[in-house]
């Protein structure tokens, strides 16, 4: 069993320590140290997973100062995923920005505030805290957007979405407070349905849930991929780790239920319909985080749904993944998907993949959560399951597509190859490609051995 | 200590595979060294598994690894058919794979063949349905890549984009969507606990069947879901294309059998009509194979006529199950005897039709000859392939397909006849485009221009399917399908044994027959083969009835049954024009480019008229500031339109709007709810 200590020792020690260093790094513009602190941090959060796993999951811990910790799997699960796609992401800046011009997206102060940020935010046990952490994030986020962003308009957007969200989430939090509910850990009554509709509408948004989806594809065409990886992997999750708090702790009444289950299954519709009218591989990747948070929600709103703590972790992981390995491709060799097999053949073929992850193929885990939904979704919405079928059959078709115009580019392209060598980079992505394949067991390590089929 | 060498050559198996990958992975650089280095894991990976289902088989025992894989006599089969062909093509394909060195991807090839390979390896032992499916669709999806190889070719292309949306719609979705429904109905998906929950009265569990149905038969390229298979198996690299024609449409068999029949008690109203499509892809594909003179073509119309012949006893197995069990068990076996029969030459085949390309640049059959010159180990292949093709003896297609008709035959009711009489009367056909096949293999009289020799890694691939048809076609194997189907119906033929195993069934016919034919085919290739010197060709030569003209006297296949096309030509023609507007032209115009591209450009036009009609009429409404008609009644429609003016301009371009726009939309939402809960 991990001790408290050496937690503590780690996240209030080590980790600070790690993330001050990283950012003053950035200031100094020495880039070796920013990397080694920056994946330094990522590395030691992956061992403390492993240890806590190792050791056995402790239900809560309280560290020093009064910090509660609340410690689950998929708490366990959004950490290493995190971590994961930040060490990539330390190593991506470090090879990949190294000209003059693009030297201003080299924040490893960010990357580690990040990571520092998001595991305190799915550990704590206080809803106060967790307002304020995530008032917090949202500050990091606009700060991304507005160091790399090509327009003006979508940091004010992101800007006000979240800040007003945030606020609701600060009242909720504020009122569950009043109510001495403010431990994530204690049940939410009936009685207190506002202050936990409050919460799930600031979450929904930060998940880029029908109403709250316009922001999404507005920062992701105009941000650098590798930050649109960060959104994607990390920050746009969160909003579905809110709400499966909330679900966990709270039990809204069957009206609202269906409420999110509706906004799911919209977000779902409309992100598919919007995928036809997207031009740019960042419009639809954009729109395809909409689309696989909405499966979330719905995954988290289905009654009967009883691997819950097993399938949204599983979610999240290969979606996260897939979602960088996509990103990172994109941000090496361009957006130009039609010809990139012609020009680099082993790009076009991690684009593939990555197009393949992010749909729900298999070998990648992402088709086991899909199809656990589904069959939730058919065992709990009767023909309404029809919505998620569909969409999911109108998207595959979409993306086939697209997989198609890369794998079997028009002849009348005539581009040579000006790139056959794997790269470094290339190989981070291809390994994060196969960690998604092997995300099932993983996550069945990580709860315990507990198969999830 | 059998059960601890089954769990070591698995291990085996698995390892060989990863290898596989690895290998390649780390040899990338070097093009012969990376494929060489993958395909000989390959070949391990093949060997591992072929002895490991030669055990089960022959001791008839079954071992579950894992809880989730379980392997019987039944899959041990299907194991030994992938092992066989994996055998000949990593052999094959070590040098063969030359031809496409301008294209890189070594490495790429060896992990897509040993995914490949080993998918259908395991989709064959999977316990569970979620693994059965995750496997099903690795195999898809490297079979699209490996389809897809030579990408530059505008037909590849569009063999490997149908190819893509067939299976996304006729096969990925419904298989799905059939396992969603049965997951979602009985809460489990291992096969050994849904035997024991299924339920007929279920609506899902009936929908579920019909989408398995439809995605297997598609898969097995059934008639009328056969329209991809003739441009995607000629499409890809011949080693890859005997493995898809060989080992992949097979799976689609296993699937019918060794998951719906077995497990999910589907109604038998479906196998009537699995006869009907088999008995049709028999006819349609034998046509359309003899009226094709690409060599790939015609084998692959020959796959989809073939797979017909497998699934009529087949699907008369699980017709007669209900009311005679020895029959159907007897059926299974010459069904299982004919796939394991037509894996072993159509494997075969589709090699040597690799030699042609590899050779002489081509797969027309009318362009190239001589291959006997520039290997004598090709020649013998094509000509042991076709014959056992054409069922004749004393190869193994001969023993399977007889097997086949005697089984029939001994339904011994009108329904059981008329089929028997239409397969036998069917047959033929078999044999004409066989011979078609052949012909340029022993058509000496023009000498080309050779590419490339073949050398050993090559002649080795084709050696081992002629070695085993020779070899099992005058060694009887058939007391092993015997057995296999017994253990197949086991469960419910323990009190009622069965009465004869294939070998006594085939064997009132007889040997002398046999012998007689087979002597007289050995007598006329000996006599072809004396002949081979002489380059002139002065007899007379037969030509069904079609008179060639004097300086076209050589026996092109093309020449051969041209008589006979025209018969079929004008249903071939409409038929062909069918299925052009079916399966690609209104797909791909409509569904595919159509709707997809309409789709696309409605919302991209809707997009870009919302942002500049709204924001022009947004501009324009909003700098009205006077309005002379403010005393007349139609005032407050003006103020209104413009308040939307001003609303819709901010919605465009103020974050603050849309932000207040949607919480009004949510609002909306929320009161929509609470009315409904309220009232």
């Amino acid at each position: 069993m991990v001790q408290p200590p050496y937690i503590a020792l780690l996240l209030l020690i080590v980790y600070p320590l790690l993330v001050i260093t990283s950012i003053l790094a950035d200031a100094s513009k020495k880039k070796l140290i920013g990397l080694i602190s920056t994946t330094t941090y990522s590395l030691l959060s992956i061992i403390l997973v492993l240890a806590i796993v190792i050791g056995g999951i402790p239900a809560r811990i309280k560290l020093p100062l009064g910090i509660g910790i609340y410690v689950d799997t998929f708490s366990l699960v959004y950490v290493m995923t995190s971590s994961i796609i930040v060490l990539a992401a330390g190593i991506y800046m470090y090879v990949r920005y190294s000209g003059v011009s693009d030297e201003r997206f080299a924040k490893y102060g960010i990357l580690s505030l990040l990571l520092y940020v998001t595991s305190l935010l799915v550990l704590t046990d206080n809803w106060l805290v967790f307002a304020i952490l995530w008032e917090i994030i949202s500050f990091i986020a606009y700060y991304m957007i507005l160091s790399t962003s090509r327009d003006t308009g979508p940091h004010y957007t992101y800007y006000l979405t979240m800040h007003t969200t945030g606020f609701m989430i600060l009242v909720g939090a504020a009122l569950l407070y009043a109510d001495n509910a403010c431990n994530m850990t204690r049940g939410i009554g009936e009685s207190l349905v506002v202050p936990a509709l409050l919460l799930a509408t600031g979450f929904m948004s930060k998940a880029g849930i029908f109403p709250f989806h316009y922001w999404v594809q507005q920062v992701y065409d105009n941000i650098d991929p590798l930050y649109s990886a960060l959104f994607s992997g990390i920050v746009d999750p969160l909003g579905i780790y809110g709400l499966y708090r909330l679900a966990s702790a709270s039990s809204l009444p069957e009206n609202y239920v269906w409420l999110l289950i509706s906004l799911s299954l919209i977000s779902m519709t409309i992100s598919v319909i919007w995928y036809w009218g997207a031009r740019r591989l960042s419009s639809m990747l954009a729109w395809s985080t909409i689309y696989n948070m909405s499966w979330m929600m719905l995954a988290l709103t289905l009654p009967g749904a009883g691997a819950l703590a097993l399938i949204l972790p599983l979610y999240i992981m290969c979606h996260g993944l897939s979602k960088a390995s996509a990103f990172m491709t994109m941000g090496i060799y361009g957006d130009d998907y039609c010809r990139i097999r012609k020009l680099y053949p082993h790009a076009g073929f991690l684009l593939a993949a990555s197009i393949l992850a992010i749909e729900g193929a298999p070998p990648f885990n992402l088709f086991i959560a899909k199809i656990m939904i589904l069959k939730n979704a058919i065992a709990s919405l009767g023909v309404v399951a029809a919505i998620p079928i569909i969409g999911w059959f109108i998207s595959s078709l979409f993306f086939f597509r697209i997989m198609a115009s890369i794998l079997f580019p028009r002849s009348n392209i005539s581009e040579e190859s000006i790139g056959s060598s794997l790269s470094f980079l290339d190989a981070l992505i291809a390994l994060m490609l196969v960690l998604n394949v092997f995300s099932y067991w993983i996550i069945s390590c990580i709860a315990g051995g507990g198969a999830i089929i | 200590m059998i059960m601890y060498l089954v769990g070591t050559l698995f291990g085996a198996m698995v390892s060989a595979y990863i290898l596989a990958i690895l290998s390649s992975l780390v040899l990338r650089s070097n093009y012969t060294l990376s494929i060489r280095a993958g395909l000989s894991f390959v070949f391990i990976a093949s060997l591992s598994q072929l002895i490991l289902s030669s055990i089960i088989v022959v001791t008839g025992i079954s071992a579950c690894l894992y809880g989730y894989f379980c392997i019987d006599s039944f899959s041990a089969l299907f194991l030994i058919v992938i092992g066989l062909a994996g055998l000949s093509i990593s052999l094959y394909g070590m040098e063969y794979m030359k031809i496409y060195r301008g294209l890189g991807g070594a490495w790429t090839y060896s992990l897509m063949v040993s995914l490949f390979l080993f998918s259908m390896a395991m989709l064959c032992i999977s316990n569970n349905l979620l693994l059965f499916v995750f496997f099903w669709e690795i195999m898809t999806l490297t079979s699209i890549i490996l389809i897809g190889w030579e990408y530059g070719k505008e037909y590849v292309a569009r063999a490997t984009k149908q190819y893509l949306y067939t299976m996304l719609l006729l096969n990925s979705f419904p298989l799905i969507l059939g396992v969603s429904m049965l997951w979602a109905s009985y809460g489990t998906l291992q096969l050994s606990s849904l035997e024991k929950m299924i339920d007929t009265h279920n609506l899902a569990w009936l929908l579920s069947i019909v989408m398995l149905y439809i995605a297997f038969t598609a898969k097995a390229g059934l008639y009328p879901l056969h329209f991809w298979l003739p441009d995607a198996h000629p499409a890809a690299p011949s080693n890859i294309s005997s493995l898809l024609s060989g080992v992949m449409i097979k799976m689609g068999a296993y699937g019918l059998f060794g998951v719906m029949l077995r497990y999910l008690h589907p109604p038998i109203i479906l196998y009537y009509l699995l006869l009907i499509q088999a008995l049709l892809s028999i006819f349609w594909g034998s046509i359309k194979a003899i009226s094709e003179d690409h060599a790939k073509r015609l084998l692959a119309y020959s796959s989809v006529s073939q797979i017909g012949y497998i699934m009529v006893p087949l699907s008369l197995s699980a017709i007669s199950l209900g009311f005679n069990k020895a029959l159907s068990a007897l059926l299974l076996a010459a069904g299982l005897a004919y796939l394991f029969a037509h894996s072993i030459f159509k494997t075969l085949l589709f090699l040597t039709s690799g030699c042609y390309i590899y050779v002489y640049g081509s797969a027309d059959l009318d362009n190239v000859a001589n291959i006997g010159m520039v290997s004598k180990t090709a020649m013998i292949s094509i000509i042991i392939g076709s014959l056992s093709l054409a069922g004749l003896p004393p190869l193994l297609g001969y023993i399977a397909k007889l097997s086949i008709y005697a089984s029939i035959l001994r339904g011994a009711s009108p329904l059981y006849s008329i089929i028997a009489a239409i397969v036998i009367a069917l047959s033929p056909l078999t044999l004409l485009y066989s011979v078609k096949y052949m012909a340029p293999a022993l058509r000496l009289v023009e000498k080309k221009m050779i590419r490339e020799k073949i050398g050993y890694p090559m002649t080795a691939g084709m050696l081992i399917p002629v070695v085993s048809l020779v070899l099992f076609g005058l060694y009887s194997i058939f007391g092993l399908f015997t057995d296999i189907s017994w253990r197949y119906y086991s469960p419910v033929t323990s009190t009622a044994p069965i009465e004869a195993g294939l070998i006594h069934v085939i064997s009132p016919y007889g040997y002398y027959l046999p012998l007689i034919v087979s002597a007289s085919i050995a007598l006329g290739l000996l006599l072809g083969y004396i002949d081979r010197g002489r380059d002139v060709v002065t007899s007379r030569i037969w030509t069904t009835g079609y008179i060639i003209p004097p300086n076209k006297h050589l026996l092109r296949p093309s020449y051969l049954y041209i008589e006979f096309s025209k018969l079929f030509k004008p249903a071939m023609g409409f038929s062909h024009e069918v299925y052009e507007c079916l399966v690609w032209r209104i797909p791909s115009k409509i569904v595919y480019s159509g709707i997809a591209s309409r789709i696309t450009r409605f919302f991209g036009g809707l997009n870009g008229w919302f942002a500049t009609k709204a924001r022009g009429l947004a501009e324009k409404y909003s700098r009205i500031k006077e309005f002379k008609l403010d005393e007349l009644a139609g005032s407050s429609v003006l103020a209104a339109v413009r308040m939307f003016g001003n609303m819709a301009r901010l919605i465009i371009v103020s974050p603050i709007a849309l932000f207040t726009t949607a919480l009004l939309i949510l609002s909306i939402i929320v009161l929509i709810i609470l009315l409904f809960w309220w009232v």
